[in-house]
Order: C-alpha cells, then sequence, then structure tokens
C-alpha cells in the first residue's frame, strides 16, 4: 500500500477522516493546507439529486428557508478557492456579494432615487440622471429569455470579476498575500459600507428593495410555489457552479491552481507566470461572490450596505472553517450547517445564540489545529484495524 | 489659524486613542503572531469594569480595575484556547472571532443592551489660544497615551522582560534553546495587550457609547494602524497612529465624516499597496 | 469514510430543515384556534438590541397584561418572539417564519427603515400585517403595515416655529448619514426656511460615530442660535458628552431633537443632557394615570432604573390598537378584514390617545419637552394631537393617495 514517506509506526493507520498527516485545516502555511481528494461522480451526483429532491420533502416553506441559503454556499465556495485551495484568507467578500446584489438589484428593480423610494418624494422633480439610468437598467433587465433577466445575472458576475483581476493583480504583487490580503480585504468592507449609505442612487441607506425573485415572470415556474420556484433557480446554479468546480479540482489547471499557493516560488521557475495565475483565481473568486450576491438579492428581495460589513466577511470564513476549507463538500454543509443551526438556535435561545456559534467556532478552530495530536489519541484508543482504510490521495486522485 | 490649532488638537486626540488600541494589538501579533480580531471586545470589557466600578463608588479604581478584568480574561481565554493559535494568522483570526462572540453575548447577558452611564471625570476644558478650547480630558487622554507608548518603548529596550520579547518575536526557536519558555511569555504578553485594550476602553468610555457592541468601531482603525506601522515598533506605531488622526481630523473638517472614513482607508490601502519593501516579518 | 461523513452531514441537514417544516402549523384559517398569535420581530442581540430589546419588553408587558385580564373575545394572545439580530438578512427569514410557518394574524416589529423595507416585500406579497411601532420618516403607506410611530411632520410642524421664535433664527443641523435623519432635517430644513429661519449648516455623520470634536469645533465657531440634531442611537451620548467638554453648554447654544429620549439620557448621565429639547409623542414624565401604571408595571418587571421612552410605549400601545382590531374584526381574523377594520380604532394609554387613520399611520399628541436635572423630560408645550401625514404637503409636492403599496 502506498503511504506518504513519513515515520508511522506499522500500527498507527491514518485514519480516513484525516487527511495527509498534519493536515491543519486552518494553517495558511505552505505544505499545511490543500484540498481533501474530490469526490467521484457519482457521489457528488448523489448529492445533487439529495438537493434536487429536496423540495419534495420540505414543502414551499422549508424550500423557501432553504432557497435563502443556496447563495451563500456559492460565497462559501468562492471564499474557499482562495483560502482552501490557495492558502489566502479574505475579509472582503462580503463586499463583493454585495456589489454583485446591487448591480443585479439596479437591472431587475431600477436605481433607489427613482424608484418610488422615500427621497424621491421631496425632490420637486425626479432627477434626469437617475432617469436615464432607470431607462438604460429597463433595456437591459427587458434581455429575457424564457422570462429570466439573464443580463441580470451575468452582467454583475463579469463586470465584477473584471474589477477582482484588477485588484488581484495589484494584491499579488506585494510579497506575503497570505498577510496582506486578508488587510486589504477589511479596509474594503469598511470603505463600501460607508460610501454605500451616501448614495441615494443606490437607496442609501435602506438599500434597493422588492426584487422579484429571477423565475418570477417566466413559464418555467409553472405552478410552483414562491419558495419552491426561488429553491429551483439557486439550485440550477448551484449545481452549475460545483460541477465547474468538480472539473475544475480534476483539471491540471487546478492543480496549478493548487501550486501557486503552495509553492509560488517553485511554479514562477517552471515557467509559469504565477502571478497572473492567482490575479485570475482571484478574479474568479470574486466572480463567484458577484453571482451569489445575484441569486441572493432575487431571493430575500432586498440589498443594503451593512451586507458588506466586515463581520458578514467573517461570518463566511466561519462556514467555510467549519465545513473544513479545501474539502469538496466544506462550502455546502459548513454553509447549511452554521444558518440552518444558528435559524433554528435563535428560535429557541432568543439571546444568547451566538454565545453557542462563539462556542463552536472556538472548538472548530482548536479541534482543527489540534486534530492531527487528538487523532493520534483517538487511534490509540481504538482498535487500529477499524480504522485502517488509506486514504488514495497518494494515489493521484487530486 | 484657529481652525488649524482645532485640527491640530482633534487630530492627536483622535490619534491618541488610535494608539492605545494599537498598542495591544501590535504586541500581541509582534510577538505571539496571533491576529486577535477580539481586541475591540476587551476595549469593552475593560469600559464595562471601569463602568461597574465608578458606579460602585470607587472611581479611583476603575482604570486599574479595567486593566485587570481585561488582562485576566485575556490570561484565561490563552490557557485555555488561544495557545492553539501562536504563529498561526488564519486560525487565531477565527479563534477570536468566536472568543469576541462569547465575550459580547455574555455581557449582553449580564448587563443588557442598553448603553451604560460613564461619567467624564473631568468636564471642563481649557484654552489653547486664538480663541479656541479644547476638551481637559481629551487632553489628558494623549498625554496618557503618549506616556503609555513611552513607557511601553522603554519597557521593551530596557528591561529583561522586554528582552525576552524581542528575542521571541524575532527567533523563537533560538529562544526556547536559549531556556525562554516562549509558552509563558506568550501567555504574560498576551495579557499584556489585553490589559492596554482594557485600558484604552476606561479611558475611551467617558468620551463615547459603552454597550456590547462598541469595540468593532476600535478594531477596524486598530488593524489600520499595526498593518501601516512598522511591527514591533512602538515609534513607528505612534507615529501612524497620530498621523491617522491628523489625516482624519483634517478631511473631516473639510469634507464631513463620511469622507474622512472612506479617503483616509483608501489612502492607508494605496500606502501598503506601494510598499516594496515587506515589513511584517515572515510569520506564515 | 468521508464519503460516509458527508452524507451524514447532509442528512443531518435534512433532517434540521425537516424538522423545521414538520413544525408548520400548516393551513388553517386563523381564526379558529384558541390562540391569538402575534409575531414580535425584534434585534434581541446585535448592535441594535439596545433600542429593540425595550420594544420586545414592553410589548411583552402589555401581552400580559391583556391575557391577564381575559385575553381577547376569551382568547389568549400568544407571542411569538424571534430575533432577528440587527441583520436584515435574518429579519427575511424570521419574517418569512412568522408569516408562512407559524402563520401569525400580525406581526409587531423592526426598527430602521432599511429593515422594515426589507421584510415588507414579504408582507405585501403575502398580505400580511405589520405593526410598526417606530418612529418613522413617514414617506410610505404600505396598506400592509400599520405605522404607530410619530412622524416628522408631526413633530416638527408646531415645533419648529416655536424654536425660531424662542431660540433664534439660525439653525446648525447635524444628522445620522441614512435616511431617516436625511428625512428629518430635510422636512425641518423647509419648516425653517418657511417660517423666515435660516440652515446655518447641514452635517451628517456615519451611524454609530462617535467622534465629534470637530463636529462640535464646528458649531462653536459657527453663528448658529440654536442646533437641530437628528443624531440617532450611539451618536447622541457622544455627541452630548463632547459638546460639554468643549465647553459648550445648552443654555447658551439650545439643542433641538426629535429623536433622543429616554434611553440616551440614561446612557449619557442627565448631567450631559439638561437644558436639551426634544420633540416627541411621549415622554415618561406624563403626568396621567395611564402612564404611571405603564411606568410602574415596567419598573416592577425590569428594575427601577428602567426607564420608559417613546419607543416602549408604542410597542405597548401597538398591542392594545391589535387588541382592538382583533376584536371589532370578530370571527374573520384574515389580513383582508383586518386592514379594513384598522382605520377608525383608538386607544387610550401612556401615550395619550391614539387613532388609526385610513392611511394607515396614527393620530397621536404632539410635545416639546425640556431635559432636567432629573433626567426627566419637563413637558414645556402640549401641541395637542395632530394627524399623521406622511406626505406632508408642506414638503412633498406630489403625494400619492395613501395606502398605496410599496414598490
Amino acid at each position: 500500500m502506498s503511504t506518504k514517506t513519513q515515520e508511522v509506526e506499522p500500527q498507527e493507520a491514518k485514519s480516513v477522516v484525516a487527511d495527509a498527516a498534519d493536515e491543519d485545516p486552518t494553517t495558511a502555511s505552505a505544505h499545511r493546507f490543500g484540498p481533501t481528494a474530490t469526490p467521484r461522480a457519482r457521489t457528488a451526483g448523489l448529492v445533487a439529486i439529495a438537493l434536487a429532491v429536496a423540495p419534495l420533502v420540505l414543502g414551499d416553506y422549508g424550500a423557501g428557508i432553504l432557497a435563502l441559503y443556496l447563495p451563500l454556499v456559492i460565497l462559501a465556495l468562492s471564499v474557499d478557492i482562495l483560502w482552501g485551495m490557495n492558502g489566502v484568507v479574505s475579509f472582503g467578500h462580503a463586499a463583493f456579494f454585495t456589489a454583485g446584489a446591487y448591480l443585479a438589484a439596479l437591472i431587475i428593480g431600477g436605481p433607489g432615487d427613482a424608484s418610488a423610494g422615500t427621497l424621491n418624494y421631496l425632490q420637486e422633480a425626479p432627477s434626469g440622471g437617475s432617469d436615464r439610468w432607470a431607462r438604460l437598467f429597463e433595456a437591459l433587465s427587458g434581455v429575457a429569455p424564457l422570462g429570466v433577466p439573464v443580463l441580470a445575472l451575468l452582467l454583475p458576475t463579469v463586470a465584477i470579476g473584471a474589477v477582482g483581476l484588477l485588484l488581484g493583480w495589484v494584491l499579488f504583487r506585494l510579497p506575503q498575500p497570505e498577510v496582506y490580503v486578508p488587510l486589504m480585504t477589511l479596509g474594503l468592507g469598511v470603505i463600501m459600507t460607508t460610501s454605500l449609505v451616501g448614495i441615494p442612487f443606490l437607496g442609501a441607506s435602506n438599500g434597493l428593495s422588492n426584487i422579484p425573485a429571477l423565475l418570477a415572470d417566466s413559464p418555467i415556474a409553472g405552478g410552483m410555489g414562491s419558495g419552491t420556484s426561488r429553491y429551483v433557480a439557486n439550485l440550477v446554479a448551484l449545481l452549475a457552479v460545483y460541477a465547474a468546480y468538480w472539473f475544475f479540482r480534476k483539471s491540471m489547471a487546478g492543480k496549478r491552481w493548487l501550486a501557486s499557493g503552495d509553492e509560488p516560488l517553485r511554479l514562477d521557475s517552471l515557467g509559469y507566470r504565477t502571478q497572473l495565475i492567482r490575479a485570475g483565481g482571484f478574479a474568479a473568486s470574486v466572480a463567484l461572490a458577484a453571482l451569489a450576491g445575484t441569486m441572493s438579492v432575487t431571493t430575500t428581495g432586498f440589498v443594503a450596505p451593512g451586507q458588506a460589513a466586515v463581520g458578514q466577511s467573517a461570518m463566511i470564513l466561519i462556514w467555510v472553517a467549519v465545513g473544513r476549507p479545501g474539502g469538496f463538500f466544506g462550502p455546502l454543509i459548513g454553509t447549511l450547517l452554521i444558518q440552518v443551526g444558528s435559524f433554528l438556535l435563535s428560535g429557541i435561545l432568543h439571546n444568547s445564540w451566538q454565545l453557542v456559534l462563539g462556542l463552536v467556532l472556538i472548538s472548530v478552530v482548536v479541534f482543527g489545529t489540534r486534530s492531527s495530536a487528538w487523532r493520534a489519541r483517538l487511534r490509540r484508543l481504538l482498535p487500529a484495524d477499524r480504522l485502517v482504510r488509506l486514504v488514495p490521495w497518494e494515489t493521484g486522485r487530486r | 489659524m484657529g481652525t488649524l490649532l482645532q485640527i491640530l488638537f482633534q487630530g492627536l486626540g483622535i490619534g491618541s486613542v488610535l494608539l492605545l488600541g494599537a498598542l495591544g494589538l501590535m504586541i500581541i501579533y509582534g510577538v505571539m503572531g496571533i491576529i486577535n480580531l477580539a481586541h475591540g471586545d476587551f476595549i469593552m470589557v475593560g469600559a464595562y469594569a471601569s463602568v461597574v466600578v465608578s458606579s460602585a463608588g470607587l472611581s479611583v479604581l476603575s482604570v486599574p480595575a479595567a486593566v485587570v478584568a481585561a488582562a485576566g480574561i485575556g490570561l484565561l481565554a490563552d490557557v485555555v484556547v488561544v495557545k492553539y493559535f501562536y504563529n498561526n494568522p488564519v486560525a487565531s483570526m477565527l479563534g477570536t472571532f468566536g472568543i469576541g462572540m462569547v465575550l459580547q453575548t455574555v455581557v449582553l447577558l449580564v448587563f443588557g443592551p442598553e448603553l451604560q452611564r460613564s461619567e467624564l471625570p473631568i468636564s471642563s476644558s481649557v484654552s489653547i489660544g486664538f480663541g479656541q478650547s479644547f476638551s481637559v480630558w481629551r487632553l489628558i487622554l494623549i498625554l496618557v497615551a503618549l506616556a503609555t507608548a513611552a513607557l511601553l518603548a522603554y519597557f521593551i529596550a530596557r528591561t529583561r522582560y522586554g528582552l525576552t520579547i524581542r528575542l521571541v518575536t524575532a527567533d523563537r526557536g533560538v529562544a526556547s534553546s536559549l531556556g525562554i519558555r516562549s509558552t509563558t511569555t506568550n501567555r504574560w504578553t498576551f495579557a499584556l495587550g489585553c490589559g492596554l485594550a482594557g485600558f484604552s476602553g476606561a479611558l475611551a468610555a467617558p468620551l463615547s457609547n459603552v454597550s456590547p457592541t462598541m469595540g468593532v468601531n476600535y478594531l477596524a482603525n486598530a488593524f489600520l494602524v499595526v498593518v501601516l506601522a512598522k511591527l514591533g515598533d512602538v515609534r513607528s506605531t505612534t507615529a501612524w497612529s497620530l498621523g491617522l488622526g491628523l489625516a482624519l481630523a483634517t478631511v473631516s473638517t473639510a469634507a464631513g465624516d463620511v469622507m474622512a472614513t472612506i479617503v483616509v482607508w483608501m489612502l492607508a490601502l494605496i500606502i501598503v499597496a506601494t510598499r516594496r519593501k515587506s515589513l511584517i516579518p515572515a510569520r506564515v | 469514510m468521508r464519503k460516509t461523513r458527508t452524507l451524514i452531514s447532509l442528512g443531518l441537514v435534512a433532517g434540521l430543515l425537516a424538522t423545521t417544516a414538520a413544525c408548520a402549523s400548516g393551513g388553517e384559517d386563523p381564526g379558529s384556534r384558541d390562540t391569538i398569535k402575534l409575531g414580535l420581530l425584534y434585534s434581541l442581540t446585535g448592535d441594535l438590541s439596545t433600542v429593540e430589546t425595550p420594544m420586545h419588553d414592553a410589548a411583552l408587558l402589555a401581552v400580559d397584561e391583556i391575557n391577564a385580564a381575559g385575553g381577547i373575545n376569551g382568547k389568549t394572545i400568544e407571542p411569538v418572539v424571534e430575533d432577528y439580530a440587527s441583520d436584515n438578512a435574518k429579519a427575511v427569514e424570521k419574517a418569512t417564519k412568522l408569516v408562512d410557518e407559524d402563520k401569525v394574524v400580525a406581526t409587531l416589529g423592526m426598527y430602521t427603515s432599511a429593515s422594515r423595507l426589507a421584510v415588507l416585500p414579504k408582507f405585501q406579497e403575502t398580505d400580511s400585517l405589520l405593526l410598526y411601532a417606530v418612529v418613522t420618516e413617514g414617506l410610505e403607506c404600505s396598506p400592509n403595515v400599520i405605522y404607530t410611530g410619530i412622524t416628522p411632520a408631526q413633530t416638527l410642524e408646531q415645533t419648529i416655529p416655536w424654536a425660531l421664535q424662542t431660540l433664534g433664527k439660525k439653525v446648525y443641523m447635524v444628522g445620522s448619514d441614512y435616511i431617516y435623519p436625511h428625512t428629518v432635517n430635510a422636512i425641518a430644513k423647509k419648516l425653517i426656511e418657511q417660517n423666515g429661519g435660516e440652515v446655518v449648516s447641514d452635517d451628517y455623520f456615519p451611524l454609530g460615530h462617535s467622534e465629534f470634536g470637530t463636529a462640535v469645533d464646528k458649531i462653536r465657531n459657527s453663528d448658529a442660535d440654536w442646533v437641530f440634531s437628528s443624531l440617532v442611537a450611539g451618536s447622541i451620548p457622544a455627541f452630548y458628552k463632547q459638546f460639554h467638554a468643549a465647553g459648550l453648554d445648552f443654555d447658551q447654544m439650545p439643542l433641538v431633537s426629535s429623536i433622543t429620549s429616554e434611553a440616551e439620557i440614561q446612557g449619557m448621565g442627565a448631567e450631559n443632557a439638561v437644558g436639551s429639547y426634544t420633540a416627541s409623542s411621549y415622554f415618561q414624565s406624563i403626568d396621567t394615570d395611564a402612564n404611571q401604571k405603564f411606568v410602574e408595571a415596567i419598573q416592577a418587571k425590569y428594575g427601577a432604573d428602567q426607564f420608559t421612552d417613546r419607543e416602549m410605549a408604542a410597542a405597548y400601545s401597538s398591542v392594545y390598537l391589535f387588541k382592538e382590531a382583533v376584536e371589532a374584526a370578530g370571527d374573520d381574523l384574515s389580513a383582508d378584514n383586518l386592514k379594513k377594520v384598522f382605520p377608525g380604532i383608538t386607544y387610550e394609554g401612556p401615550q395619550g390617545a391614539l387613532t388609526v387613520e385610513p392611511n394607515n399611520n396614527t393620530t397621536m399628541s404632539s410635545l416639546l419637552g425640556k431635559v432636567g436635572s432629573d433626567g426627566q423630560f419637563e413637558i414645556v408645550k402640549d401641541f395637542g394631537e395632530v394627524a399623521a401625514d406622511p406626505f406632508p404637503a408642506s414638503v412633498v409636492p406630489n403625494p400619492p393617495t395613501c395606502p398605496t403599496p410599496v414598490e
């Protein structure tokens, strides 16, 4: 059986729950992070089917609640691409998410001060500028094959992805991006929240609201309940993203991406343009976050400046941490566990549920840093043969 | 001229609050490689401790109580949890964020969500020339902040413990081979950092609000200072804090506070982005 | 094994959701149950818990009182409490739960306009009722919302002329940077100019901002006669404290606000607020039996130091208004019927007489109070009951007809 070149006692088998020895899900240093094996198509397919069938089990209300969380899974995935696969933590993805949400909301719903919003009533006449924009946005949302305003989906993703490319180019020029990126993206969150509040075009502090669901005017929705139709739209997006992610992880591009975070210098010496690769990956991550924002705003129906705050970005990191950075299903599991858990917990523990959440987070992080040591202790407790099942990392399944 | 004088004093005032906040954060990151996202919440703990002690009639003890409370809780946190995060920026970010959530909720449950009352020990103001006057308490704050920075710099540069801190920061391996128990050093340094946070909370509380979520504002700004300044260098931290305060005061007088936040942050990010030399030692 | 772990986790999640779904009460007619469900949607954690938890507490007090007195038509009110943690996205989740799963008769909640606008589509889409008991900038009259908070026009249309006469013609305006203060200040500005005054400056500060050194200097160096403040929440104590720290006081430079209440005064200490004015619909010091009873009840339940402010009184009164409406609605507790029944409903409580109007806003008293050394307001002016007009003609050139859904 193939093993990593480690001094491992013959009795000490690796638990399949563990990754390669000393795998530390929360450390960003080289050699320590890395994704788990990409699951087989069969497994992924099973999960997809389970998700597709969920509305039948949960009913329209349950589907509606779950629909609120699916875009957040995409958001968590966007952060995980950077963190789990490239070792870079971003504190600003909530800002990109919100930017995508605003753009989509503008296209579908029009500018804040041109709609029947509050500030508009105080003006003698609607401002001509926002009138032109309103017409532009209406034209854009008019491109709707099968009643789905596709430009509201594509434009934010592409536009904000482009901004992400520029940002990534700058950020990865700096030495030690693992340290600078979190701090710079933190600043982004601060700037965005403060400035958004003062822009009436974007609805100022109220944000943009009353955004209809993507399938609202579409025959696809047919006789579905409002919760179910939102769920379907979001699930399609999620499955598409996950499918792309699955292929990416199995491809050479995926390996290059891993390498660019793991050993950027070596990759450079092989002739690859690491900075470009990392900037590109950053751009993809940002674009995904924007897509998540788009899906979210059409599900919740609103977007407000507060959603770009640093605290929200920190929540995303919690989802990823709980689900295990680098794990294929990590974003899905982490996000759903935390969000559904909070939803149910806050219904019971009205004002102390965040205490539980904080304790859970601490435990997860501590476990992450100590897992190898604790697993070793666990192994000694349990019969070795029960745990003998080697993870096929080394057989090149990555 | 009067306006310029006011901007100067206001800037120093804002800067001194930033300085007190940044010092604790800097020490913790410099020595232990921990990014403490609960720093704002330790400031909050200090503010609450000072309020509790003051309302019991012992105002003189309010500041020491704040320091002791924050340092004590920091010590406890380290013994239980934070020790797993040394030299692990990512784990420390998430773990301390969790600690912050716990602190906030506990304070919320014990004290309730309402704003707490914190009185200005000295509410008068003094003339600073050109027809301008300035709050005495703010002046005291500026002096205290500068004195604290100076004391800390002396402590780090000249005392034995300070030497230990510098050694552990520079090279943990060598330090331990010399017999320095880095765990103990780290533990007390974390307590020191949290104690500084509590200190700033007690001093800043009379000027603003005391509520469970008050720490958030302080955190982001303290971070900015730490990123801009040279790590582990008290002088640099002081200079950048005061500079930032002056910048905020200037832009805010000219264009309002919202613009001040935006402009100053963008400038700071540009400064960081255009630096060629890596000023943060390779800890990752 | 890892696959199993994945499937187990997914199963766990699915299980959690199924449990949630299973708890749904199903499509019953709200009037057929033994209890009358009232949703309470406030922030019990997070930044806004400072102001929203007291409202939640006051509402629960009203529920307890009504139930102790026999409930509504013999049925008890069942409060369904949810915390949205100062997070508008969570607010949408919780609103969905209250409306779709718990099938509440109505919901009392929300605080900021942003939070109200976030949940409004849900209430409009499912045609359920939201009772909004907070001061509002007006400029809205959704058929699915009953606004029991006072609007700026109600407070300002008499206060501003009085202030211009009594305090001076030049006004320095400050406010927190979001829609409510902007709107209040815009309305105040028009009123000031229409009444012969002059606005010297109109400055805004980010929400939660607590650094007012420069602002106070500017005020001191201006030639303003008084300050009109639309600062909210945490900025208020910071501003008032720093105002005094800089050597100013409310005798030389008076301050009028339509927001500052007993809550903030307790937070900053009475000495920092003495002499300032607030225009409002309620003060703890109102000397009526109904109010004394209310204050005593709150203090009995929450401590002798507990203050009562306008928002708490409004939340409390809203529950009673709800009771009146449900009684008038009889057996049909659908939102449709409640909407027909609400206009005309009155209640006389701690705030005095409240009447819900056909435009879904509430007529109530307009008062002007001055803070005394005990931290309580001395009522300087009582402008009587003022009808609520969310689109005051003095400032809105093209008012829509109310109620009209929010687009």
